[in-house]
């Protein structure tokens, strides 16, 4: 950038001669001017006493010389007295000669005519006279002599004309003066202005023109001169260097930045920026070689459950994992990325066919199915991975990645722990998904949620020993929407904390109502989301509801399945037993569907197993899961546990259930899920056959 | 100073002044009047010779004096040929009365004055009073320090210096003494005709070189003061061969210390100015000799001055008169011309 100086600034040298050139001026015209006065005020004193000694002396001569008739002595010693300049007149009244003139006086002296010349003053001249008037100053003396007799008077006149000439020499003198020093002192100042300020100024004025294209002078600017130049001249180097340093150091920052702005700074994966970038490149690429390009979309399941109870540093270190056997398996020309969270994308090139993916879909399946073990947890991780195929799906990045998305909400619904192929089908379900993610939120804020109750019974008997609460959604459009539509997406999106809080809110109340009602309501159970439990505020709000509701807390039983529990078994426990505590029941629901270790079972502070309806579908016929059933029945008892079963439909299943010794049914068997009121109308009744 | 020259010889002069000055009424008309060249130029219808007679005041310094009073005789002459009514006023050494007498010769609108003053200082007043009062001025003798005259009559000191030195050169050659050595007893040599009269002397002595001894000035200009610095002279240079005096004031005090170192025949003695006595002395080779100025000459010649000015007539600004030397070879011939001209008897 150039720097145009205006026309009208001055330069410094212009600048600091005007300075100079006023300052001494004004000083030097000062000076002349108090020396000017002090002179003249010194020759005026010199004059007048002067004067007087003239006289004083003249005084003592004439009077000898007028008592002697003498007057031409006078005459001549008044004339050599005369001859100072300034002396305009002497004159002397001599009583003497005039009494021998017959007058008062005689009047004899000198005077100067106009040429300054000394003449012979004549009384009776009236020039004389007015000359005398205009004299500047003037003295008068009376002439006694020893016996007191007064012979006359002299008197002196002073012509300020020869103290003006002096002082017209002396003005011109200091005016010459003025103007020698003046000029000596600006030629002085100039010269030591020019050589110890502006030449090394213009010095570095030099260096600093040959500057790069950023300004900054290509060398160092010269240290030489005075101290205040030289300490410029350091500063303005290290600044260079510095701006330099800085600069260095900027290109570096701004390559780190760069490198951040498209890289994770977890993984060191790309980005979504550089992603999109790359995959842009790769269509490209792919465009041109008539190849395809498979975008994988790859989301860890349960990795939210993970991190949020094992903490994001386990989360983050489970990601690292997968990063790394990610990377291993790709081949180089692939492009790895993380998107965000737990979503990883791969793009991979030079496919002849779409379906050329699946090879590595399934390897990438299989080796993050694989387990983790991170700081002592064994942690089993699965992916749901998403493909779309460029250009068969789409040619824009952008649809590619949305359609691989897609594929991955395909692959999650599909149970997880595999891959999907997109495909346009999928486009609705996903836009369903969005609808349904906005719904969900209207929903919780206008609670058009219903609770359903699910009576559970004593299969022996018949009574009602208690019930479940069931969450229904009473869509304004869609009607009641089943809680498998809901739940999942309430998981995802966090949404499942204020359902579940609404829920037992609801239930809660509820049982309260019947309590007033003098109903036998049994134990109400609440499934019980893990992230509640991972809630800081859980177990104050959950004591904050009792009071509210005036629920006891020995009405409720929490549900919690066994797959969260055994997320983050240790500090389930730890919430689990405060939750005990307040003498609410515990129990596990879905039991057998994860993998429950024993040595965690027998810690936990619960009360009651609850056999996961798939175990009790193909009771009694499917051995297996006869086996199964017995077996959790078996467990129950030996940890001194009550036990029951769910998804109860037929009376095989509720016979082979009581039979083996688990005799609390929940089920179709007996009723379905209903509302509050049917409920109650049953509860009135105590039994249901 | 002129004045304390003649007060000196006054009580023996002016007893031989009263004698002489009934003898003789009339001058000699042969006078020298050398350097005395005078313009002279008709002035049509002025005449000195009037209806009524012009005044004419001559102040002198002292008429008591012989110089002043053969100068004013001179004055008087003149007046009385040219037929001017002259008032004589004798300051007699007073300088108050100098200046009375000046204010009562103006208020007595005379038609000039001549004056011998007391001092050339004294005379710028009288000069300053007289152009005052329009009244022309002739100074006889003394001279003046400044001011406007008609004309100023003096004698040409210098020359008469001269003259007398060349003579005394010419004695002391004839008598082969023109080895020996010439002191002078000088008059103060501050005064202008002191300065004339050395200068005239020594250059005769150069000429003749003829080597000097000491100049001695006098101070109180009395006999005893001739005679010691005589003395003096006379012991410290035994080749002294003759001695000048500038003045005829105290001679018998040089002739005395001749006298008393015996060397009457090796020592000659010259004088300026003239004494009665001198009429003797000279003949007798007693003094060598003196040269003579001419007092009633200059006071004739002053109111000549006078006379052509009042008549309109070119004045010469400066009148010097001759100085007679006078020796013993031509006292004889030149003794009317002293007796008239210096000695006015």
């Amino acid at each position: 950038m150039e720097f145009k100086y205006n026309a009208h600034e001055r330069s410094l040298y212009v600048t600091l001669g005007i300075i100079i050139v006023l300052t001494v001026t004004i000083i030097m015209s000062i000076h002349t001017t108090f020396s000017y006065l002090h002179t003249k005020n010194k020759i005026l004193q010199e004059i007048k006493q002067s004067s007087k000694e003239t006289v004083v002396s003249l005084q003592k001569n004439v009077t000898n010389l007028i008592k002697s008739y003498s007057i031409n002595e006078y005459d001549k010693l008044i004339f050599n007295a005369m001859q100072r300049k300034d002396n305009f007149a002497i004159i002397v009244e001599d009583y003497n000669m005039g009494k021998i003139l017959g007058e008062k006086s005689f009047f004899s002296g000198k005077i100067r005519d106009a040429q300054w010349n000394i003449v012979d003053y004549d009384s009776k001249n009236s020039e004389h006279g007015r000359a005398l008037k205009k004299c500047y100053y003037s003295d008068k003396y009376e002439i006694i002599s020893d016996t007191g007799s007064h012979l006359g008077t002299i008197s002196i006149y002073i012509s300020d004309n020869v103290m003006n000439e002096e002082l017209n020499k002396i003005i011109i003198g200091s005016v010459i003066n003025l103007f020698a020093i003046s000029l000596l002192l600006i030629l002085s100042l100039f010269i030591t202005i020019r050589f110890f300020v502006l030449k090394p100024l213009s010095d570095i004025i030099e260096v600093i023109k040959n500057h790069d294209d950023d300004g900054i002078p290509v060398d160092l600017i010269p240290t030489h001169g005075s101290k205040e130049i030289f300490l410029l001249s350091s500063t303005m180097n290290h600044m260079i260097i510095s701006i330099k340093n800085s600069r260095v150091a900027f290109k570096e920052q701004k390559s780190a930045m760069h490198y951040q702005a498209n890289h994770d700074a977890l993984t060191g994966l790309a980005n979504r920026i550089l992603f999109n970038e790359r995959l842009e490149q790769s269509m490209m690429k792919a465009k041109n070689k008539s190849s395809k390009v498979a975008l994988f979309f790859i989301d860890l399941d349960h990795f939210k459950g993970i991190n949020d109870s094992l903490g994001h540093d386990v989360g983050d270190k489970i990601l690292k994992v997968v990063t790394q056997r990610l990377s291993k398996i790709i081949q180089k020309k692939d492009a790895l990325a993380r998107l965000g969270g737990d979503e990883f994308a791969i793009i991979v090139e030079d496919l002849r066919h779409g379906q050329d993916a699946s090879l590595l879909a399934n390897k990438i399946v299989k080796l993050l199915a694989q387990p983790i073990t991170i700081d002592e947890h064994v942690l089993y991780i699965s992916s749901s991975i998403g493909i779309s195929i460029y250009p068969n799906d789409g040619i824009s990045s952008g649809n590619l990645i949305k359609y691989a998305d897609a594929a991955m909400y395909k692959a999650k619904d599909e149970g997880r722990n595999n891959f999907q192929y997109y495909s346009s089908e999928m486009t609705e379900l996903a836009f369903e998904r969005v609808v349904m993610d906005t719904s969900l939120r209207e929903a919780l804020k206008n609670e058009d949620f219903i609770v359903y109750y699910q009576p559970q019974v004593n299969g022996e008997s018949g009574e009602i020993t208690g019930m479940e609460a069931l969450v229904r959604w009473k869509h304004p459009t869609m009607g009641l929407v089943p809680p498998s539509k809901f739940i999942p997406l309430a998981e995802e999106t966090g949404m499942i904390i204020q359902l579940d809080q609404y829920v037992m809110r609801c239930g809660m109340k509820q049982m309260v109502q019947w309590h007033n009602q003098k109903l036998k309501h049994g134990v109400l159970a609440l499934n019980l989301a893990i992230k509640q439990l991972n809630q800081k505020d859980f177990i104050p709000m959950l004591k904050r509801m009792f009071e509210e509701t005036k629920c006891k807390p020995e009405w409720i039983e929490l549900e919690v399945t066994e797959g969260q529990i055994m997320t983050n078994p240790d500090e389930a426990i730890k919430i689990l037993k405060q939750i005990n505590e307040m003498g609410i029941k515990l129990a596990v629901d879905d039991f057998g569907t994860g993998y429950s270790s024993l040595s965690y079972l027998k810690r936990l502070p619960i009360d009651k197993l609850k056999i996961d309806q798939s175990f009790i579908r193909d009771l009694p016929d499917d051995e297996e899961d006869a086996a199964i059933t017995k077996a959790v029945i078996a467990l129950s008892k030996s940890l001194n546990l009550r036990v029951i079963a769910e998804g109860v439909e037929t009376q095989e299943q509720k016979e082979f259930l009581v039979q083996n010794g688990c005799k609390h049914i929940q089920g179709y068997l007996y009723a379905k899920p209903m509302t509050a009121s049917e409920m109650g109308e049953i509860l009135k009744n105590g039994f249901i056959s | 100073m002129r004045q304390n020259e003649v007060i000196v010889s006054r009580t023996l002069f002016s007893t031989l002044l009263i004698i002489l000055l009934t003898m003789f009424s009339s001058c000699s008309e042969n006078r020298e009047t050398k350097n005395t060249e005078v313009v002279t130029k008709e002035t049509p219808g002025a005449t000195p010779k009037t209806q009524t007679k012009k005044k004419i005041a001559y102040i002198v310094t002292d008429g008591r004096i012989p110089f002043w009073a053969i100068m004013g005789r001179g004055v008087q002459r003149s007046a009385d040929s040219l037929g001017y009514e002259l008032d004589i006023y004798s300051a007699e050494n007073s300088a108050k009365k100098e200046l009375e007498l000046t204010v009562k010769a103006i208020k007595d609108e005379v038609s000039g004055i001549i004056v011998s003053p007391s001092t050339s200082s004294a005379c710028v007043t009288i000069l300053k009073l007289a152009k005052g009062a329009n009244i022309p001025v002739v100074i006889s003798d003394i001279g003046t320090d400044s001011g406007e005259y008609v004309s100023y009559i003096s004698s040409n000191n210098r020359e008469g210096a001269y003259e007398i030195g060349r003579l005394l050169a010419k004695k002391m050659v004839d008598l082969g003494w023109n080895n020996g050595r010439v002191g002078i007893v000088a008059i103060p040599q501050k005064r202008l005709n002191g300065q004339a009269r050395t200068a005239g002397f020594m250059q005769a002595m150069d000429e003749a070189k003829i080597k000097g001894a000491d100049i001695k000035q006098l101070v109180i200009w009395s006999e005893e003061e001739t005679y010691n610095f005589c003395r003096e002279m006379i012991e410290s240079y035994p080749d002294l061969r003759a001695i000048w005096l500038q003045t005829s004031n105290g001679y018998n005090g040089a002739l005395r210390a001749i006298a008393q170192s015996g060397k009457q025949d090796t020592i000659l003695l010259m004088a300026f100015d003239a004494e009665p006595e001198f009429l003797d002395l000279i003949p007798k080779g007693i003094l060598a000799g003196s040269a003579m100025q001419q007092p009633y000459l200059m006071g004739e010649e002053a109111l000549k001055a006078m006379d052509r000015y009042l008549s309109g007539k070119d004045v010469q600004k400066s009148i010097q008169l001759p100085i007679l030397s006078i020796s013993t070879e031509n006292i004889a011939e030149k003794l009317p011309t002293i007796k008239r001209d210096v000695l006015g008897i």
